[in-house]
């Protein structure tokens, strides 16, 4: 069985859209135009034990829709989605009783609480017994140390520790599976690298289930196996880094840097036949070349460039993480 | 623990949290006491002015407002979050409810406690001088003791009932704090004075769409006018029951229709 | 202008929420039938002094006319421009505290005027009959101590908002407000009808300009005399006001992380 499963996923919002133009405003008193907005148009994926996927996509694609419906927030328009087998709309409780859920953007602790009450709170609706409960503590305070912070009020926490209390109230009913929603959201280098590590931790370790979305592409390089991304509300692609890489084929770039002026070809001449490099640009004694990885193999690029002087450094360049997602969203002309 | 217990405890931590601002604790539970006061000076300047209204006494008046009142508070006491419902779905609060193990409409009345000691205590006083105004003139029986405790219970499931309904509707529409100034205020306000002063349509409006005039109006016909019969009470507890599960039904559908806020 | 634009704003703001606004109309029409039947009920027995029945139904309905002028929301909204930290930014600008929040404010009234208290006054005049005044001498009188009244609403609701800067919960403040306006401005009964000594608290406090002033004048009961402690009171809120915007600027609790 999977852990999670989505089917032909679907949600459709309706929302209301004031007129425009001169009287628009006293228009809009009177009526308003409904307009319907496809926020997810069909998704199918599934999820297995152990696994950490990442979710990713820009602004609006429909990740956080995506994200609410499989916790049960909301109900889908079309298709269904399964987790542990059940429905989330339909056994919302049982559902909640197995995964672990954190919104970056909002706290599930009590604000003016100390976070100890919130712990409280939490063992008590998920009718865990104290020896369950402290056991669970502790496991977890290795992980994220927040007996740290015990006593503070939530409200006075930094956005890190805040974020430690609520990745343990997520897990203290011990589920399977751990859905974050942009979870390093706001934070500094050193609290993103802290979280980083707790979940890598959380995953390897405590064999926990993960789903992250994020915008944050270091998230997703340094914790992902798999990676999601969607995109105005359809799946772009899914599968593992590499995959991911190898799929837009961005260019590899090689600097290299010649003792002496080196003696280029003609440009014409070079131009009119297929190469398995290409010339990217060209400074005094330095020549950028551009080539696909998966076609040509560095070790003769470089011979090539050999035979045009004689090669001082070399540097060679992996394109951006972040360049890469950007041509799957929007792929150049 | 059981469901009680969590209720409770959650009650508890409600109180505490707001216990956290301590000078401003103690001023709102008294400022909450004064505000009520005014309110009912309002309308028992008026009344001391004049002596009675279309026959109803000062007296019988106090116990429509008295009952009304009582009922108010104590559903605002545990329906608080309910009343103020359009916070909830504009700000996203409703997603963290809806990820707890319990359900929701019960996370949503235990995230919330209002502290009504202040306003209770005078609604009860009014009741109480009122009834005891009525014994001693020998215009009820002390049967009036349990009757309105009866219907204090009715009063209250009735008043949540509306509530419910309308924080329901916010599901659809969402601005539903202006609604529910027709459906909270408007109709509070109205059912403190006896339904006979008002124009058919209004009285209508009070008894069979939004039914709060079965919370005081009727059955005080019967318990302190005694002009209609003993079946009122029944009825009344009939209406009490119909609307909870109205509004229960509708609130069901109304979840399924949320759609939430952010990106 | 400063005022015009920050006004203008708040009424382009405001023009968003059409359906709650029939519903606020419709309640206020509701609210106003129900004052007006208790008075119709007390007039079956009571022969209602020099108003009689009919002139107290147009008492009734000019105060819920008029009512939505000095409508302003709780504290000017200064609490929660200090909760996100906005204030900062606010005392920062070049125009005054006070001048920036009752300009904001006073778009709001002008919005509430034009399509609530516009709207309500034909409605009533339909339903009761609102006798509208001959001489332009009650209607002068009249506007200025409607403008008494909203000045008078925006200086004690911009005191609200900086009492709301030391307690958390300043929204009690704004209840106390509301009830001892309930009580003292005349909007269910003209203040002759009180005990008193009530009468003696009202006519001292800053209330009757609200209700029983402005009604007292448009129905031509009342002279332009009542118009002078209203008058007094603006100018002592106003020095409250400007008092307050120092101790703003001295001291500001902020809220979360």
């Amino acid at each position: 069985m999977h852990i999670l499963e989505v089917k032909g996923l679907a949600k459709t919002f309706r929302t209301s859209v004031p007129h425009k133009g001169r009287f628009g405003a006293v228009r809009s008193l009177l009526s308003r135009e409904k307009r319907t907005v496809q926020a997810v148009k069909r998704l199918d994926f599934a999820v297995e034990q152990g696994e950490f996927v990442g979710f990713i996509g820009p602004n609006g694609a429909g990740k956080s829709t995506t994200i609410k419906m499989l916790c049960g927030i909301l109900h889908p328009s079309e298709g269904e989605v399964l987790v542990f087998g059940r429905s989330p709309q339909r056994e919302r409780r049982q559902v909640a009783r197995r995964i672990g859920v954190v919104f970056g953007q909002r706290t599930q602790l009590w604000w003016d609480l100390p976070l100890k009450d919130s712990f409280a709170i939490l063992a008590a609706m998920f009718r865990l017994t104290r020896s369950e409960k402290e056991r669970q503590l502790d496991l977890l305070n290795e992980a994220l140390s927040f007996r740290d912070f015990w006593d503070t009020p939530v409200r006075k926490l930094s956005l890190g520790q805040r974020m430690r209390g609520d990745l343990a109230a997520a897990l203290l009913h011990d589920p399977e599976l751990l859905v974050l929603d942009e979870p390093t959201i706001g934070m500094d280098a050193g609290a993103k690298r802290q979280i980083r590590a707790h979940l890598k931790f959380l995953n390897e370790h405590l064999g926990k289930t993960v789903l992250l979305t994020t915008h944050d592409m270091n998230d997703i390089e340094q914790l992902c196996r798999r990676v999601i991304v969607i995109n105005r509300g359809e799946l772009i692609f899914d599968g593992g880094m590499a995959q991911l890489r190898g799929r837009i084929g961005m260019p590899t770039l090689i600097r290299v840097v010649y003792r002496r002026e080196p003696k280029l070809p003609d440009a014409e001449l070079w131009a009119s036949q297929p190469r398995p490099f290409r010339i990217a640009g060209r400074r005094e004694r330095e020549l950028t070349v551009s080539c696909n990885r998966t076609e040509t193999r560095v070790l003769d690029v470089l011979r090539a460039l050999g035979e045009w002087g004689e090669v001082d450094d070399v540097l060679v360049e992996e394109p951006d993480f972040e360049d890469i997602v950007h041509e799957i969203y929007e792929p150049a002309k | 623990m059981t469901w009680m217990g969590i209720c409770w405890l959650l009650y508890k931590m409600n109180v505490k949290a707001r216990m956290q601002y301590r000078l401003n604790f103690v001023l709102m539970t008294m400022l909450a006491s004064v505000v009520t006061v005014a309110e009912f000076l309002g309308l028992a300047v008026v009344l001391n002015a004049f002596g009675s209204i279309k026959g109803w006494s000062v007296w019988e008046i106090g116990y429509l407002y008295g009952v009304l009142m009582t009922a108010k508070y104590v559903y605002r006491a545990f329906g608080s979050a309910i009343n103020n419902f359009e916070p909830y779905l504009v700000n996203g609060q409703l997603d963290q409810l809806l990820l707890r193990p319990m359900p929701l409409l019960l996370a949503v009345i235990t995230s919330r406690t209002r502290m009504v000691g202040g306003e209770l205590l005078q609604s009860l006083t009014v009741l109480g001088v009122c009834i005891a105004r009525l014994l001693s003139e020998g215009r009820v029986t002390p049967w009036i003791l349990p009757q309105t405790l009866f219907i204090l219970a009715t009063g209250t499931v009735i008043m949540f009932s509306v509530g419910l309904a309308t924080a329901a509707i916010g599901f659809w529409i969402t601005r539903v704090e202006d609604l529910s100034v027709l459906t909270d205020n408007a109709t509070t306000t109205a059912c403190q004075l006896p339904l006979s002063l008002f124009p058919d349509w209004l009285r209508t409006l009070l008894l069979a769409v939004i039914p709060f005039g079965f919370i005081n109006y009727v059955p005080a016909m019967h318990i302190v006018k005694g002009e209609w019969g003993g079946w009122t009470l029944p009825l009344t507890g009939a209406v009490a029951a119909l609307s909870l599960a109205a509004a229960l039904w509708l609130w069901r559908i109304g979840v399924t229709k949320y759609q939430s806020t952010g990106t | 202008m400063v005022l015009w634009v920050l006004a203008k704003s708040m009424v382009r703001s405001r023009l968003q929420y059409s359906a709650s606004h029939a519903v606020r109309t419709a309640a206020s029409v509701i609210f106003g039938m129900i004052y007006v039947a208790i008075w119709q009920g007390i007039g079956e027995q009571d022969p209602l002094g020099e108003y009689g029945t009919e002139g107290m139904v147009r008492y009734i309905a000019f105060n819920q006319v008029i009512l939505w002028l000095t409508f302003t929301q709780y504290g000017l909204g200064l609490e929660e421009r200090v909760r996100t930290g906005q204030i900062a930014l606010d005392l920062a600008r070049p125009v005054h505290l006070f001048v920036f929040a009752a300009g904001r404010e006073a778009g709001s009234i002008a919005y509430n005027a034009i399509f609530t208290a516009l709207p309500l006054f034909f409605i009533y005049d339909w339903m009761f009959g609102l006798a509208a005044p001959r001489e332009p001498a009650v209607w002068l009188w009249t506007a200025a101590a409607l403008l008494m009244a909203v000045y008078s609403a925006l200086c004690i609701g911009y005191g609200i908002g900086v009492a709301s800067l030391w307690t958390v919960e300043g929204r009690w403040f704004h209840l106390l407000n509301y009830s001892l306006n309930f009580v003292l401005s005349g909007f269910l009964m003209p203040l002759q009808w009180m005990p008193d000594w009530l009468q003696a608290v009202a006519r001292a406090s800053p209330y009757p300009i609200f209700h029983s002033v402005p009604a007292g004048l448009y129905m031509g009961k009342a002279g332009p005399d009542t118009l002078l402690v209203p008058f007094l009171w603006c100018l002592l809120l106003t020095a409250g006001a400007l008092a307050a915007t120092k101790l703003v600027r001295r001291k500001v609790e902020v809220q979360g992380g």
